[in-house]
């Protein structure tokens, strides 16, 4: 066959084409990329030996051989009879049947539709290096992440002084009201280091509670808004030793945002701390002493108010025999300390028994035969008289009725007749003289005698008790609370008791009892004893303050400041 | 008389100058706080807590200014070099002067995150400076005087010359060649960072070479091969090292940025609940 070939080459300066056309002959004409061909293609993407050409029934074919590709219309074939202009897609090449020529059997022209581009550009698309761009982004994204940062930041510690500006209320327990609650504590969660104290961290009005205003540090008056029933240790005002810097008010010792039990205070309220200012050297100025303690083992001795002289008759000893005391019922009961002392004062205190309450189950103050069951009154001189009056009287009237007594055995004296004389009733005595000899005898006045000290009259019915003096509050400058110490000690431990015969005996421990307990925390690490255990540094207005009670407060009733501040005045004039 | 240096670079500039002033900074601080118990209470607070705090904080604004004054080409005091060395030791000595100033304490709060932040951020910074340290000579060294351009250039051409082999090559190694080709991809997203990946060019070439064809067309073509291969593995490296340097800058500065707006956020709160009580 006779093949008219025409390339068409493109020019790269204009859109014109340039053809390039050869005539080939052979019976079969080979397309392929290889050198033995008879039309030849170069791109890589064609095969060796890719078609072959041939005209069969005065129509061109064009076979693809064995796995070349060739598309008519898109659709791959193997075989395409191609009529005048029909393309058929040779890997990267349109062969387009051109029309019949006289002089050749047919015309094909061939064009490379698809090259394969400009080495160096498509190698630079496939160069990615995203990475090397520009860093503006960088700052935007750190500028807007930062933003958000410093809005959430600051404004999450400004918003806590948002919020119901009421004055801070007392310890309320966060009653779980919504609205800002959950705020309050996701802003402490967020912003406070070491943790709350357990004792503030429940208050209802949370950070605020505190911090009342922005950028400024928590003033004592805010302290005081609560707790406000305390004194001062000593006059601010005072210029003592630095060693303890009381210039910082409440803050001074009880820091708040140390973690659970940080409020209280530390090294400032230990022994040593204390001792820093209670060496001796201090002069407060107003002649008084301040007292000098070098450790808790050199504690001076406890002074104890004086014991007044009693009025009462009475002996420890005797009612602690271990035999037990008869009682009225006839049996022997061993008596305890707690048979006549109870607890009061939630544990703190043990009271001084009253007549009523332990003595008066042994101590019946029966005194007639009349009426075995008729008791005394107890704790009136006056009344007891009227009252044995009235009973004589109403002995005499006949209201009471003495019990029937079995007639006593009649004895016979020798020689005598065996019937007996009648006994002559005797001679009714007058109620008042009854009365006179019951309140002079043994049967009342003697029973008053027993335990308390009479004051004589002129005659021998005409007395009176001697009031009963006790001393109520023998530790007046510290406090002790007889609960704590129930489970390591014995009454008896500190109360040497037992022996005690009189009244006025005095059975308070010294101060050698307590330190064999109580001593430095490296002596005694098990018990809890700094100075404050037992003395208070701060006083209630409502109890004798402060370690030296001053003489207006003691016994006297202080005046009730409103507020702090007045408090703290009062305080500043009154040097102790 | 000694010759002075040509060069030195920002980590001994002038005899590490900054490096002695932050040791100094540190020591002096550190001693203070271990003798902290000679001051009033309050008066330690006050010093060691804001006073230091405030120190930090001018610190790191010197330090994010170093961000400002690179860029200002023709003005700016001092030395461009001097304020590299400065910013690298000062923000190593901050690592040490932020606990410091916070009594070493540390804990799940804000204050703790911008502590956590500005260590997170100082730490990048130390990755910044051993890229800046060593990748500088290890780029010019990899390049060998030819540029990014040069090298694609080269690749090019020997892509060029491949491709006019096409007709003498035998369809197997016609073959390798295509797909080589086609595969080759240079660069990468975020693993370029840490791994290169395999070198298709040489793969190819050794398939090549394992058909073990005699024709001076496939010996060319192994050659151009080869060539691809070095060159594409130079390509690779340098693109690695390149990212590097800038990725790590990509963190370091948005870190920066919002270690700063914690580290304000801290030091509000700090003055909002009350300054001078701590």
């Amino acid at each position: 066959m006779r093949l008219l070939v025409r390339h068409r080459l493109r020019r790269t300066r204009r859109e014109g084409y340039v053809d390039r056309s050869e005539l080939l002959e052979a019976d079969e004409i080979r397309i392929g990329r290889g050198s033995d061909v008879e039309l030849h293609l170069s791109d890589g993407r064609v095969l060796l030996h890719h078609a072959t050409l041939s005209i069969r029934d005065g129509v061109l074919r064009v076979e693809a051989l064995d796995n070349a590709e060739i598309e008519l219309d898109g659709v791959p074939s193997r075989a395409v009879d191609l009529t005048p202009g029909h393309t058929v897609a040779v890997g990267p090449y349109d062969l387009v049947c051109g029309d019949p020529s006289p002089d050749c059997d047919a015309v094909i022209g061939i064009e490379l539709t698809r090259p394969m581009g400009d080495a160096e550009q498509t190698l630079r698309t496939r160069v990615r290096t995203p990475l090397l761009a520009r860093r503006r982004s960088g700052w935007k994204i750190g500028g807007a992440i930062a933003l958000v940062l410093l809005l959430i930041g600051v404004g999450i510690p400004l918003g806590t002084f948002l919020g119901p500006a009421d004055a801070p209320k007392p310890v309320e327990q966060n009653a779980g009201t919504p609205s800002n609650t959950d705020f309050l504590r996701l802003a402490e969660t967020m912003w406070v280091t070491e943790g709350l104290s357990n004792v503030h961290a429940d208050l209802e009005a949370g950070c605020q509670a505190c911090h009342v205003t922005p950028f400024a540090a928590v003033a004592e008056t805010t302290c005081a808004a609560c707790h406000n029933t305390l004194t001062a240790h000593v006059d601010p005002h005072a210029s003592f030793s630095a060693n303890v810097d009381l210039s910082g008010g409440c803050a001074s010792c009880h820091q708040e945002h140390k973690g659970p039990k940080g409020i209280t205070p530390g090294v400032e309220i230990t022994e040593a701390g204390c001792i820093s200012c209670h060496t001796g050297d201090i002069d407060p100025g107003d002649g008084s002493d301040l007292a000098r303690v070098a450790s808790i083992a050199d504690h001076p001795q406890i002074e104890l108010p004086a014991a007044p002289l009693s009025g009462l008759i009475f002996s420890h000893a005797s009612h602690l025999i271990p035999q037990g005391k008869r009682s009225p019922d006839g049996t022997r009961k061993v008596l305890g300390c707690v048979d006549c002392h109870q607890s009061a004062n939630e544990g703190q205190d043990m009271t001084l028994p009253s007549f009523a309450d332990g003595c008066v189950s042994c101590h019946t103050l029966t005194f007639a035969a009349e009426e075995p069951d008729r008791r005394l009154p107890h704790g009136s001189v006056t009344k007891l008289r009227s009252f044995v009056g009235d009973f004589y009287e109403a002995v005499a009237r006949g209201d009471i009725q003495a019990p029937e007594q079995p007639e006593p055995p009649r004895r016979r004296r020798p020689g005598q007749a065996a019937e007996p004389e009648p006994i002559a009733p005797p001679k009714p005595v007058p109620a008042h003289i009854l009365a006179e000899r019951a309140l002079s005898g043994p049967a009342v006045k003697g029973q008053c005698a027993t335990c308390h000290a009479l004051d004589e009259g002129v005659a021998a019915a005409d007395w009176s008790i001697v009031p009963v003096k006790a001393v109520e509050d023998w530790f007046s400058a510290a406090r002790f609370d007889h609960d704590d110490h129930k489970k390591d000690a014995q009454c008896s431990t500190c109360h040497a008791v037992t022996k005690s015969e009189k009244a006025e005996d005095v059975s308070m421990p010294s101060i050698g009892t307590c330190l064999d307990c109580h001593g430095s925390a490296a002596d005694f690490p098990d018990v809890d004893s700094t100075c404050v255990t037992c003395h208070s540094f701060h006083g209630r207005t409502d109890q004798a303050a402060g370690i030296s009670a001053p003489a207006w407060f003691a016994g006297n009733k202080p005046p009730h400041p409103e507020s702090f501040g007045e408090l703290t005045e009062i305080l500043r004039n009154a040097r102790f | 008389m000694t010759a002075a240096r040509l060069h030195d670079g920002f980590l001994v500039h002038k005899r590490f100058r900054y490096a002695w002033l932050a040791v100094l900074l540190v020591v002096l601080v550190a001693a203070a706080v271990f003798y902290r118990d000679q001051f009033p209470p309050a008066a330690a607070d006050l010093a060691f807590g804001y006073g230091l705090g405030g120190l930090a904080l001018v610190i790191m604004l010197v330090l994010a200014w170093f961000g400002v004054r690179k860029r200002s080409y023709a003005r700016g005091a001092g030395r461009l070099k001097g304020w590299l060395s400065a910013h690298v030791y000062l923000g190593i000595a901050l690592i040490f002067l932020v606990p410091l100033h916070g009594g070493f304490v540390i804990g799940p709060d804000v204050h703790g995150a911008a502590y956590v932040l500005v260590l997170v951020t100082v730490l990048t910074g130390l990755f910044g400076v051993a890229f800046y340290a060593l990748y500088p000579s290890r780029i010019a060294a990899n390049r060998e005087g030819l540029t990014f351009d040069d090298m694609v250039k080269r690749v090019a051409e020997a892509d060029i010359e491949l491709r006019g082999l096409a007709p003498a090559l035998s369809e197997a190694a016609n073959d390798i060649v295509r797909s080589e080709a086609a595969r080759l991809r240079i660069g990468g997203g975020v693993g370029i960072l840490f791994f290169r990946p395999r070198n298709s060019s040489r793969r190819a070439q050794m398939e090549l070479q394992r058909l073990a064809l005699d024709s001076e067309a496939a010996r060319r073509a192994e050659l151009l091969l080869d060539r691809k291969a070095v060159m594409v593995d130079r390509m690779q490296r340098d693109v690695q090292q390149r990212s590097r340097l800038r990725t790590w800058l990509l963190i370091h500065v948005p870190l920066s940025l919002a270690a700063l707006a914690v580290v304000v956020a801290h030091a509000v709160g700090m003055l909002v609940f009350g300054l001078g009580s701590v």
